[in-house]
C-alpha cells in the first residue's frame, strides 16, 4: 500500500507542479519503487482519458485498477454507509467500471462518501485546511458570477463545479 | 468549409424556439436538425429536474482532475441537490428548492443564497432558446457510447470565436447528460465533466441530499446585492462582441470581500460575462489574465478603479470587453 503523502506527491508530480529539486528526488523514488511507478502511471492514464476522451485501456487494465480500488483503504473516512437500498441501478453498470475505472482511482483517493458528510463537515475540515489555497477576491468574483447567470436568463455548464474545485 | 460558413448555412434556416411547433412539414433539413437539437436539450433539462439520481463525477479543468459526488432528488415537488468535492478542500454546495448553501471548510464558513428553483448545479440551461440561434447552432451529432451507454451528442456551435462551444452526451434512455464539454475555438475541450458512476431512481435518496447538520464551528456569511438602474452606470462599454447585452447592474458585497463592488452583467443568452469594478487603489498594480477552467478573467486599472472582466468565454473576449471600458466621468 502506498503511503498517502507519496500518493499525493504523485498527483503533484503528474500535474507538473512539483519544484525541480523535489521532482528530482521523486524521480529517483519512481525508479526505485514499483508501487510509486504504478501510481504515477495510473495518474497519467487518468489525465489522458479525460483529456482525450479516449480510454487507452487494455483488456485487463481496467479490471486491475478496479481490483486495486477495492483493495486499498479509504483515506478520509470509514466505509460508506448506504442509507437506502431502494435505489435501483439503471444506468451505469460494469461499463463505467471498465472504461472509467481509471478515473475512479482519483475519486477513490479522497473518498469520503456520504458517511463522512453525515458526520458533519468538520470531519474533513482539518484535512482541507492543510491544502486550501485561495485567492479571496477571485473566489468572491466566481461566486457572484456563478450565482447570477440566472439574472441574465442565460445558462451555463457546470456553474458551481468551479467553486467546489477552485484551488488557486 | 470554414466553421463560420458551415454554421452560417445552418443559421440561414434558424428559427426562434418558442412553444413547440405542431408540424415540421415546411421545415428545411437544417431547421429540423436545429429544432431536434433544442428538443434534446429541453428533454434533458426536464429529466434532470424530474428524476432522482446520484453519482460520482470526474471534473477536468486546467489539466487537473477533481472527483465529486452529486445527488439530486425531487421530493414533494421540491428539488434537492448536493455537490461535494471528494478531495481537499472538500467543499460542498447544497440546494434545497431555491435556497443554496455553500460550505467552505478551509475558512469554516457557510454562505446562503437564493436562486430560481429550476437552476441545476450541473447543466444550467437557459430558460428559453428564443434568440439564441442568432449566435449558436444546435446540431444533432453522432450517436456514441459513453461507458457503454448509448448517447446522443448535441453540439452547440457558436457563430464566432468570442464564445465557447458546448457538446453534451445525452443518455438516450434516461435523457440525463452523461458527459459535457466546453470547447474552445479549435474544438478543444477547456472544461469537461463525466459521470463515472450513476444511479437513477424514481424515489428520493432521502437524507443524503439534506443539508449538513448545523455546526457551531462554521460561521454564517451572507452576500448582499443592491440592484441599480442601468442608466445610473458611470461606465461605457465600447467594445462588446455582437449579441452580448447588459443584463444587470448591481452593487454586490460577497464574502470574503469587505466592501461592495459594482457588478455589470452581460449575456448573449447562453454565455455570460461579469464586469467587477472595485474601488480605487493606490497600491502597485499589474494587469493580469487569469484562467479558472473555462472561465477567463482579465483585470486592468481604469482611472484608479480595479476592473475585472470574467466569464465562460475565450480570453480574447474578456480582453476585448475590458479594453473597451471607459469611465464616463473621466470622459467629461
Amino acid at each position: 500500500m502506498l503511503e498517502e503523502h507519496i500518493a499525493q506527491k504523485a498527483s503533484v508530480f503528474v500535474d507538473n507542479e512539483m519544484d525541480p529539486t523535489e521532482a528530482e528526488g521523486y524521480l529517483r523514488l519512481i525508479e526505485k519503487r514499483e508501487d510509486v511507478r504504478s501510481t504515477v502511471s495510473r495518474y497519467y492514464l487518468i489525465g489522458e482519458v479525460l483529456r482525450t476522451g479516449r480510454a487507452p485501456v487494455g483488456n485487463g487494465l481496467a479490471e486491475a485498477v478496479a481490483r486495486r480500488i477495492t483493495l486499498e483503504p479509504t483515506i478520509l473516512a470509514p466505509a460508506r454507509v448506504r442509507t437506502s437500498d431502494r435505489l435501483r441501478r439503471h444506468i451505469v453498470t460494469g461499463a463505467l467500471a471498465a472504461s472509467m475505472a481509471a478515473v475512479a482511482v482519483f475519486v477513490w483517493r479522497g473518498v469520503s462518501g456520504f458517511a463522512a458528510m453525515d458526520g458533519g463537515l468538520s470531519a474533513g475540515a482539518g484535512v482541507a485546511l492543510a491544502e486550501a489555497r485561495l485567492d479571496p477576491e477571485m473566489r468572491a468574483y466566481l461566486l457572484a458570477h456563478s450565482g447570477t447567470s440566472h439574472v441574465a436568463g442565460s445558462g451555463t455548464l457546470m456553474p458551481y463545479m468551479r467553486m467546489v474545485s477552485y484551488e488557486q | 468549409m470554414s466553421r463560420v460558413r458551415l454554421i452560417a448555412a445552418a443559421l440561414g434556416a434558424a428559427v426562434a424556439f418558442g412553444p413547440p411547433q405542431p408540424s415540421f412539414a415546411d421545415d428545411t433539413p437544417q431547421t429540423l436538425g436545429a429544432r431536434a437539437g433544442v428538443e434534446w436539450l429541453t428533454g434533458m433539462r426536464e429529466a434532470m429536474s424530474r428524476l432522482s439520481y446520484r453519482g460520482r463525477v470526474a471534473y477536468l479543468k486546467d489539466d487537473k482532475v477533481n472527483g465529486m459526488e452529486f445527488v439530486h432528488s425531487m421530493a414533494n415537488g421540491v428539488e434537492h441537490e448536493r455537490l461535494t468535492s471528494l478531495n481537499s478542500p472538500m467543499r460542498e454546495i447544497v440546494r434545497d428548492g431555491d435556497r443554496v448553501q455553500f460550505f467552505f471548510p478551509e475558512t469554516k464558513s457557510v454562505m446562503t443564497e437564493r436562486v430560481p428553483v429550476s437552476r441545476s448545479f450541473l447543466v444550467d440551461l437557459p430558460e428559453s432558446f428564443v434568440g439564441l440561434c442568432d449566435y449558436y447552432a444546435f446540431l444533432v451529432g453522432d450517436q456514441e457510447y459513453v461507458a457503454q451507454r448509448h448517447t446522443q451528442t448535441i453540439e452547440i456551435v457558436p457563430v464566432d470565436d468570442y464564445r465557447y462551444g458546448r457538446k453534451v452526451w445525452i443518455d438516450t434512455e434516461s435523457r440525463l447528460p452523461l458527459r459535457f464539454e466546453l470547447l474552445d475555438e479549435n474544438g478543444k475541450p477547456v472544461e469537461q465533466m463525466v459521470f463515472i458512476s450513476l444511479e437513477v431512481s424514481g424515489e428520493a435518496p432521502g437524507r443524503e441530499v439534506t443539508p449538513m447538520p448545523a455546526s457551531g464551528d462554521y460561521s454564517e456569511q451572507s452576500s448582499n446585492r443592491e440592484i441599480i438602474p442601468i442608466e445610473a452606470m458611470d461606465w461605457s462599454l465600447d467594445s462588446v462582441p455582437v449579441g452580448f447585452r447588459i443584463s444587470g447592474y448591481s452593487r454586490v458585497q460577497h464574502p470574503p470581500l469587505r466592501h461592495p463592488i459594482e457588478h455589470i452583467l452581460l449575456s448573449d443568452g447562453l454565455s455570460s460575462v461579469s464586469i467587477y469594478v472595485d474601488e480605487p487603489k493606490d497600491e502597485p498594480f499589474v494587469e493580469k489574465l487569469k484562467k479558472i477552467g473555462a472561465v477567463n478573467a482579465y483585470t486592468r486599472k481604469i482611472d484608479g478603479f480595479v476592473v475585472t472582466v470574467m466569464g465562460e468565454v475565450p480570453p480574447k473576449t474578456v480582453h476585448m470587453i475590458a479594453n473597451g471600458i471607459q469611465h464616463q466621468k473621466s470622459k467629461e
